[in-house]
């Protein structure tokens, strides 16, 4: 067990789990397993010790198999994932087939020679689970957790081809849209309280206003397609961290709440008085949408 | 799912009429279907959150040993509230043990409670609606929920204040104005010792405290306060007539109630976790339908049986008592394979023979007692004023007590007023 | 076709308080539920059933308290109930738990299609079914938002970070699905009554041939705490006029207007 191993199909994930493993290795080599040129080449100049780059113009996930064989003769002290969706089906099948502990979605890793402690969130969100496991340690690592390395002179790539998998890939649709609600500094929220789609234009306008963004809660995106995905917020979606989030019909679950935590002051516009985000909250408007937003509206006009 | 399947009886509504109703039929082997709109027991359903023990205490004897109930209340109070001031009753006593009373939260009370009704056998279906009736010739047949059809010999309306079904069969109509009255109630969590040194309690005991006078500004109404374990409830119930004239909103009532200096640092620092509205029945007999019809029986706050005395708000154990006498009567009727009016009608018997429609009888005269403005408006401020000219120590020289009396009578309506309202007063309770 | 869904009794997240000070997590007045997304789990089965005919097991693992679910997966559909019963529930973590579904799944027999939901609401691991899967020697189409099966064949979307890719798989296989792939039915009064005779099979964990070397958990947990957040939870009530001029004045202290 000399190996920690650094797996993900994206170069910004890989390059910040390198800098993971820096943090944890004691004396182990770093090896990038990478999906495509562009990752292995991240990899490749950001730190890694050596970068396998599976290739073959198929899915990542159709080397899984592969990688389990090598796990198998390598025995890595950890594996490090990202934590994009097909990230979290290899980690998932690599660690069944090794009998392996999986920590999903950790933001902290520590490691004591053979014991590894990790914190992630549970219960939406509302908790934190700090959980120990004896290596070898497998996780999946949230991104943004930590700086990317910065880069180096680049080491070799070895290409491997030939994954195999029963899935046949009959389509793949890009999405096309990108959202930086992460970096704005107003967010304006919309929730299921917004009973109709034409009505998010109240919300633009007052993100336009404010010089922010339009956010949504995850049925807004995903039950009822009225904003792209990548626009809800919480604790599946982005994170945010404006200096003011206005929530607009949104009841505060704590799978939202997990996901504007770190907003300066929170403004929730809310009729009902039991709704969880009224102890979220700095500042609640306790009434009903439509005569609060069309007044507040108003009154930011003049 | 055979069409042909059928209860005995459904009751509707898992509330505590409903749940005893429900608990009583399975228990005398009876098919019973329970059927409740919240998606668990008493998700939907407030009271202020005291439960006379007595009626429980005769279908599930020590209840309590059981029961999730929060507090045995050890340590009454009755305060007259002005803008600062508070005159109070206080009364320990252990006479109160006889026929203790709890602090219960629904949650935790209804669905226990229904509970025991599915353990004796009864059917318990959640998160279901009842719309209507089923009648065919008059003759209450089953129930429709939904495009579902359920029948049954005979239905048990327990599906409080509101009852649609008494509405759906023609019983009475929409409630008036000035036959409900609305409460408003906040849960403010405080960790359980803070609570137990606040009110002087142990582990186990509670106070109750009710309030007359600026919390309602003098509309008709009152105010509660109940210890539960770990949180405190807190509300206010003023007529809904009075209320449909009043510039303020109850929210705000509610709020300036919090802040008086009284009320204040026994819920300090503690957080709101749960705010509820509710309508209380409080037409007394005067509202009342007929509670026998063919097929059908009205049990709980859908008949009306609830006791607003000014002082207290009793519902709960009426609720529990009209839904064992609902019980005790379809078993009879099934005995005798008749579910008409007449064959049910040892309900209504049943109830004027025991403390629920006596004591009804008793406070018959209270709803109009209460609409007299000086009992809620005048007097906390007469008791103030008298109390705190007994107690003052200024300087001035003494009064003597009767002649400063009689100067707070005056100014506040006056001896022969006072007197006429005693006796009213007197003869409502 | 012959479904299992699998689903996971969870504490209702809602009822779950923290306690300010020692950030303890207070579990004591909290309800239970299908987990969130095992409802639309249920759901998938129950439709795909509905159009091509066939039956849906509901599977579960859990402690004893667990047994309160039954009724309420089956008012779902599914045709009977599996429940695994066991203490050492409490103490799973996603390896031990897919290994108990494993073999609970193999005591089925025949099957032609697992399905879970793409995480539990308590610890949303996101794990299970995959692993569940890879024990079971087939396939995995994970994150799911559409299916269709004709002839053996399964043919899912799943929503993955970069976009829509649409595969194509023979049956049998595991498909974890995502809460946009459908509305879970709210049980109508028939559908509760009828679940009240359908069939649940009890297993336990020595009858399916577990030992306890296989029921240990790789991941210890150590403590659990709650995220506390300070917040001023100011309400603005009254009249709309009223309640912006009170805003007003906050966005206006940061700068806003
Ligand atoms: C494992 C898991 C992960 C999840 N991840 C996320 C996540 O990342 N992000 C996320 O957002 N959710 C997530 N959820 C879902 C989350 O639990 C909630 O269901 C969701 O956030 C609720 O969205 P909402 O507030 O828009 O809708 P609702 O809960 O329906 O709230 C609507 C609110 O609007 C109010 N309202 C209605 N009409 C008006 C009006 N006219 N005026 C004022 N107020 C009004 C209502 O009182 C209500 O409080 C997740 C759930 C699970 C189980
Ligand atoms: C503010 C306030 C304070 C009070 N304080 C006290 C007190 O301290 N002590 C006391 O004894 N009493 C008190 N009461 C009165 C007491 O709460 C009621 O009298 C009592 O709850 C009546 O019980 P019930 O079973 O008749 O009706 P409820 O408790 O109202 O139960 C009715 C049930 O029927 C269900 N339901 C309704 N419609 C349908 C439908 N169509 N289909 C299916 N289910 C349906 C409801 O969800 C509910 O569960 C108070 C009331 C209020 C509002
Ligand atoms: N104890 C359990 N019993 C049955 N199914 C489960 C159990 N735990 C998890 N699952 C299934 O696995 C999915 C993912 O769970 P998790 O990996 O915990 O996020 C859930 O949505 C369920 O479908």
């Amino acid at each position: 067990m000399s190996e920690i191993w650094v797996v993900a199909e994206v170069p910004a994930a890989l390059n910040e789990l390198i800098a993971h493993a820096k943090g944890l290795a004691e004396g182990e080599k770093i090896i990038a397993l990478t999906f495509s040129q562009d990752a292995a080449q991240a990899a490749a100049s950001h730190g890694a010790d050596r970068v396998l780059c599976f290739e073959g113009g198929q899915r990542p996930e159709a080397f899984v198999d592969q990688i389990i064989e090598r796990a198998q003769a390598a025995r890595p002290t950890a594996v490090l994932w990202g934590a994009s969706r097909r990230d979290k089906e290899m980690a998932a099948r690599v660690a069944a087939a090794l009998d392996a502990g999986l920590v999903s979605e950790c933001f902290s890793v520590k490691r004591n020679g053979s014991e590894f402690t990790t914190e992630r969130c549970v219960y939406g969100g509302l908790c934190v689970a700090s959980e120990v496991s004896q290596a070898p340690f497998m996780g999946t690592l949230t991104p943004k957790t930590i700086e990317a390395p910065a880069e180096s002179p680049a080491v070799g790539i070895e290409v491997i081809s030939g994954g195999a998998e029963k899935c046949q890939v009959l389509e793949m649709r890009p999405s096309k849209s990108s959202s930086n609600l992460g970096e704005a500094s107003v967010v304006v929220c919309v929730g299921r309280g917004v009973s109709k789609r034409e009505d998010i234009e109240l919300a633009r306008r007052l993100a336009k206003k404010l010089d922010g963004e339009v956010g949504c809660t995850r049925p807004v995106a995903e039950d009822l397609h009225w904003l792209p995905e990548e626009n809800y917020i919480g604790i599946s979606g982005q994170t945010v961290k404006p200096s003011v989030y206005i929530g607009i019909g949104v009841s505060g679950q704590i799978q939202h709440i997990s996901g504007i935590r770190d907003s300066k002051t929170i403004i929730a516009i809310e009729q009902n008085e039991n709704a969880p985000i009224l102890e979220a909250a700095d500042y609640t408007l306790v009434g009903d949408l439509y005569q609060l937003l069309p007044t507040l509206l108003d009154a930011l006009k003049a | 799912m055979s069409t042909e399947e059928r209860f005995d009886a459904i009751v509707v509504g898992a509330g505590p009429a409903g749940s005893v109703a429900a608990y009583c039929l399975a228990k005398a082997g009876l098919e019973v279907l329970l059927v409740e709109r919240g998606n668990a027991p008493g998700s939907k359903n407030m009271t202020g959150g005291r439960l006379y023990g007595h009626s429980l205490e005769k279908v599930i004897p020590g209840f309590w040993e059981e029961a999730p109930v929060e507090r045995r209340i050890v340590n009454e109070t009755i305060t007259f509230l002005t803008g600062e001031s508070a005159v109070s009753l206080d009364v320990k006593s252990k006479q109160f043990a006889q026929a203790p009373s709890f602090t219960v939260l629904r949650s935790e009370f209804d669905s226990w409670l229904a509970g025991k009704a599915e353990e004796a056998g009864a059917m318990l279906a959640c998160g279901v609606r009842v719309d209507e009736l089923l009648r065919q010739e008059g003759k209450v047949m089953g129930i429709r929920s939904d495009e579902d059809e359920m029948l049954a010999d005979v239905v048990i309306a327990a599906d409080g204040v509101n009852s649609i079904l008494a509405q759906k069969a023609d019983i009475r109509g929409e409630l008036p104005a000035k036959h409900v009255a609305t409460g408003v109630k906040e849960v403010i969590e405080l960790p359980r010792q803070v609570i137990e040194d606040r009110f002087h309690l142990t582990e186990q005991t509670g106070a109750a405290q009710l309030f007359v006078g600026e919390c309602t500004r003098g509309m008709q109404g009152g105010g509660f306060l109940y210890t539960n374990h770990e949180s405190i409830s807190l509300g206010l119930v003023i007529t809904a007539e009075e209320f449909a004239d009043a510039e303020e909103r109850i929210v705000d009532l509610v709020e300036e109630f919090k802040m008086h200096p009284l009320i204040q640092p026994l819920i300090e620092g503690g957080q709101v976790v749960e705010y509820s509205a509710h309508l209380v029945p409080e037409g007394g007999l005067n509202m009342m339908p007929s509670l026998c019809h063919d097929g059908l029986l009205i049990v709980g706050d859908a008949a009306g049986l609830v006791l607003n005395t000014g002082y207290m708000v009793r519902g709960m154990d009426l609720a529990i008592a009209s839904g064992e006498a609902a019980a005790n009567a379809v078993i009879a009727a099934k005995a005798g394979g008749d579910f008409s009016k007449q064959g049910l009608s040892s309900y209504q018997t049943a109830l004027e023979n025991s403390f629920v429609l006596q004591d009804m009888k008793t406070y018959a005269k209270a709803p109009k007692f209460m609409e007299n403005h000086r009992i809620f408006g005048n007097y906390p401020g007469l008791m103030e004023e008298m109390m705190v000219s007994l107690f003052s120590v200024n300087g001035n020289s003494a009064q003597p007590v009767r002649k400063s009396m009689l100067t707070s009578i005056k100014r506040h309506g006056g001896f022969m007023q006072l007197a006429k309202d005693a006796w009213k007063g007197m003869r409502a309770v | 076709m012959k479904i299992i869904a699998c689903y996971k009794w969870v504490l209702d997240e809602a009822d779950l308080k923290v306690e300010a000070q020692s950030r303890r997590l207070l579990t004591g007045r909290a309800k239970s539920k299908i987990s969130e997304y095992d409802r639309n789990a249920l759901e998938c089965g129950v439709q795909l059933i509905d159009e091509s005919g066939g039956e849906v097991i509901a599977l579960t693992a859990g402690t004893g308290g667990a047994k309160s679910s039954l009724k309420d997966a089956l008012s779902r559909g599914p045709a009977e109930a599996v429940f695994v019963k066991d203490e050492i529930m409490a103490q799973s973590d996603p390896a031990v738990t897919a290994k108990v579904l494993a073999a609970a799944v193999r005591h089925i027999g025949e099957y032609d299609l697992i399905l879970c939901g793409e995480g539990s609401s308590d610890e949303y691991s996101e794990q299970v079914g995959i692993r569940l899967a890879q024990l079971l020697g087939i396939p995995v189409v994970s994150f799911v938002n559409k299916v269709q099966v004709a002839d053996g064949v399964l043919r899912a979307e799943r929503k993955l970070d970069g976009g829509i890719e649409v595969v194509q798989v023979q049956l049998p296989a595991v498909v974890t699905v995502l809460p946009d792939m459908n509305t879970p039915r709210i049980p109508s009064l028939k559908q509760i009554l009828a679940a009240a005779k359908k069939p649940v099979k009890e297993l336990n964990l020595a009858g399916l041939g577990l030992d306890q070397a296989q029921l240990t958990a790789k991941v210890r947990r150590q403590t659990v705490l709650g995220t506390v957040m300070e917040r001023k939870g100011i309400r603005f009530r009254g009249e709309a006029r009223e309640v912006v001029q009170q805003v007003l004045t906050v966005l206006n202290k940061e700068g806003l207007c």
